[in-house]
C-alpha cells in the first residue's frame, strides 16, 4: 500500500458518511439541499460546460440536473453508487437528451448569438454570461481537442471527459455510466485511439 | 501523433474552470422555494404500482435477453406481470354487473313492462 493509501482510505469513507448524513436531511429539510447545492454546483455546471463548450446551454442543463436531484432525491438509495456519481449521471443522461432534441444545434455560439440568448432583464448577468463566454474562448487549446471530442460517439465522448477533463477513476466512470469497469476501459481505448485518428 | 502523446495532451490540456455567481444565486434561490419538498413525502400509490410493473417487465426481459438467462428471475417477473394483469382483467368483473343481468334489471323495472304484467291479471 502506498504511504498515504490508508488514510486516504480513511477519509473518504469519512467523507462519503458526510455525503450520506447531508443527502439523507436534504430529503426533509431544504437548507440541507442547499448545503448539497453549494457543495456540488461548481463541479456540475464545468463538467456540463466541458461537454457542451455553451455558457447558455450548460446553464439550462445544469438547472435541470438540479431540479431533476431535488423531484427524485426521495428516490435516491445507497446501492454502490455516491451522490457525486448520481448527479453526474443525470448531468450525463439530460447533456445527451439535449443533443437529441436539437440535433441541428451548433456546438460552437459565438458572441453576437449569445448576447441574443441572454434575458435583458438582469444587466449584471448578462455582462457575466458575455464575460464568461469570452473567458471560455481563451481556451484555444481546449476548444480544439473539444471539437475532435465532439466527434465521437456519445459513448467514447462520456468517456473520454469522465477520465480526463473530470479526473474520475475507471471505477467511477463505470458508477456514472452504469457499465463495468472492463467495458469502461475497452471504450477509453477504442475511443482513444478513434481520437488519435481524427487527430492526425 | 501517439497515443501516449494525446494521452499527455489531454491530461495537461488548461480546462476552463468558470464560475457564474449570478446563475448559481438564481438557481439557489428557485431551488430552495420550488416546494418539491413538502410534496415528496405523498407517494402516488398508481406510480408505485406502475414502476413496480415495470421493473418486474424489465427483469423478465433483462433474464431472457442475457447471455446466461437467469431462468428463476424471468419465470418469477413473468408470473407477477401476468398476475398483475390477470388481476386487472378480472376485478371488474367481480364488483361489475355482468350486460345481461343489468339488461333484465331494466326490463323488468320499465313501467310498460310491470303494465303488461298487471294486464295479466285482467285490470286492462
Amino acid at each position: 500500500m502506498q504511504p498515504f493509501g490508508k488514510w486516504s482510505v480513511i477519509i473518504s469513507v469519512v467523507v462519503l458518511e458526510q455525503e450520506k448524513e447531508l443527502v439523507e436531511r436534504a430529503r426533509k429539510d431544504r437548507e440541507a439541499f442547499g448545503e448539497l447545492y453549494d457543495q456540488y454546483y461548481s463541479r456540475t455546471f464545468s463538467y456540463v460546460l466541458r461537454r457542451t463548450v455553451s455558457i447558455k446551454i450548460a446553464q439550462d442543463i445544469t438547472s435541470e440536473v438540479f431540479f431533476k436531484a431535488l423531484k427524485n432525491l426521495e428516490r435516491f438509495r445507497w446501492r454502490g453508487i455516491s451522490f457525486s456519481s448520481w448527479l453526474y449521471r443525470i448531468a450525463t443522461n439530460e447533456i445527451i437528451d439535449h443533443f437529441q432534441r436539437n440535433k441541428r444545434s451548433k456546438f460552437y455560439l459565438d458572441l453576437d448569438e449569445v448576447s441574443d440568448l441572454i434575458s435583458l432583464s438582469d444587466p449584471s448577468a448578462e455582462t457575466e454570461v458575455l464575460e464568461a463566454e469570452a473567458e471560455l474562448q481563451r481556451h484555444e487549446e481546449f476548444l480544439i481537442l473539444h471539437k475532435c471530442i465532439s466527434k465521437l460517439p456519445a459513448k467514447y465522448q462520456e468517456v473520454i471527459t469522465l477520465r480526463f477533463f473530470e479526473n474520475k477513476q475507471v471505477k467511477e466512470i463505470g458508477e456514472i455510466l452504469c457499465k463495468r469497469e472492463g467495458t469502461v476501459k475497452s471504450l477509453l481505448h477504442r475511443g482513444l485511439e478513434k481520437l488519435r485518428k481524427l487527430m492526425e | 501523433m501517439k497515443k501516449e502523446e494525446l494521452i499527455k495532451k489531454l491530461e495537461k490540456v488548461e480546462l476552463p474552470d468558470i464560475e457564474l455567481q449570478s446563475h448559481r444565486r438564481r438557481l439557489r434561490m428557485t431551488l430552495l422555494s420550488a416546494g418539491y419538498l413538502q410534496k415528496q413525502p405523498r407517494v402516488v400509490i398508481l406510480d408505485l404500482a406502475k414502476s413496480k410493473l415495470k421493473g418486474g417487465i424489465d427483469a423478465m426481459i433483462k433474464g431472457l435477453v442475457s447471455r446466461q438467462p437467469v431462468w428463476k428471475t424471468a419465470l418469477a417477473s413473468a408470473l407477477a406481470v401476468a398476475l398483475i394483469v390477470g388481476l386487472a382483467i378480472a376485478l371488474p368483473s367481480f364488483t361489475e354487473q355482468s350486460p345481461e343481468v343489468l339488461a333484465q334489471e331494466i326490463v323488468e323495472n320499465s313501467p310498460e313492462v310491470k303494465a303488461g304484467e298487471g294486464n295479466k291479471d285482467g285490470r286492462w
